[in-house]
């Protein structure tokens, strides 16, 4: 093979190479977030065993908090994972805290037992959102 | 001072190899370990509804509630562990990257 064609080839490679990002970065914001997040939705659910007309603004403000969170992944470069994470856990027709809050509503009431499981599970529902921000590459780490 | 490219690119091709076998097999390794924590938390949860059914404390209604988002949440995972899956990509591009061209600077007089 000629030097020539093997710095073509080294040429391409390296043009490969530093093609843009196949995820986002480690965003602090957005870690911060999640786990803060976490923590007013599991308060929430602790509400569940009351009727739901009484904590409909503390839903509402959580529900908020993550549509911007859905928003905010939007603008960042390659966030398909980490967006389709947080609509899956608010999608109010699948199982997780969207499901869990209309099952809220449609019930007014929910059991304390009920709430507790739940709450163990949606909790690892957030800190799946958590363990693959904080996997991302730093951007300090690029050099 | 010529360029002994064989060399050169004999050198790289041995080190991306073997970047790519270990970053294969470290991301194997953890993935799995990843997943068999999440399905021993779910069974462990599984018992305790079980027992929660027989002390009446649980409906039955909301038991399948309950293993239906033990199903969600194996997705939220797989969603994860397809994330950390391109994570492991770009941070092999980025290792590439530096191996080229270090090793170029090094060789070139």
């Amino acid at each position: 093979m000629s030097i020539a064609l093997r710095c073509v080839i080294l040429g391409w490679v390296l043009l490969f190479i530093s093609c843009s990002p196949k995820i986002s970065l480690f965003d602090q914001y957005a870690y911060t977030q999640v786990t803060s997040i976490k923590v007013d939705a599991l308060t929430v659910m602790s509400d569940a065993v009351d009727s739901f007309a009484l904590h409909k603004n503390e839903v509402r403000a959580v529900d908020i908090s993550i549509r911007k969170m859905i928003e905010y992944g939007r603008h960042r470069l390659n966030d398909t994972s980490t967006i389709r994470q947080w609509e899956k856990l608010n999608d109010p027709k699948q199982h997780l805290y969207g499901g869990f809050i209309n099952r809220w509503k449609q019930k007014n009431k929910l059991d304390s037992a009920f709430v507790t499981d739940q709450q163990y599970i949606i909790a690892r529902a957030f800190d799946q959102i958590a363990e693959l921000e904080s996997g991302k590459i730093k951007p300090s780490d690029i050099k | 001072m010529a360029i002994d490219f064989a060399n050169l690119f004999q050198e790289l091709r041995s080190n991306v190899t073997t970047l790519a076998a270990n970053t294969v097999k470290d991301y194997a390794v953890a993935a799995t370990v990843d997943g068999e924590q999440i399905l021993n938390q779910l069974k462990e949860q599984l018992q305790l509804w079980i027992k929660q059914i027989e002390e009446g404390k649980l409906s039955k209604e909301d038991f399948e509630y309950n293993i239906l988002s033990g199903k969600d949440l194996m997705t939220m995972v797989s969603l994860k562990q397809k994330g950390l899956a391109l994570i492991e990509i770009d941070r092999f591009r980025n290792s590439v990257y530096k191996i080229i061209t270090e090793t170029i600077r090094n060789v070139i007089p």
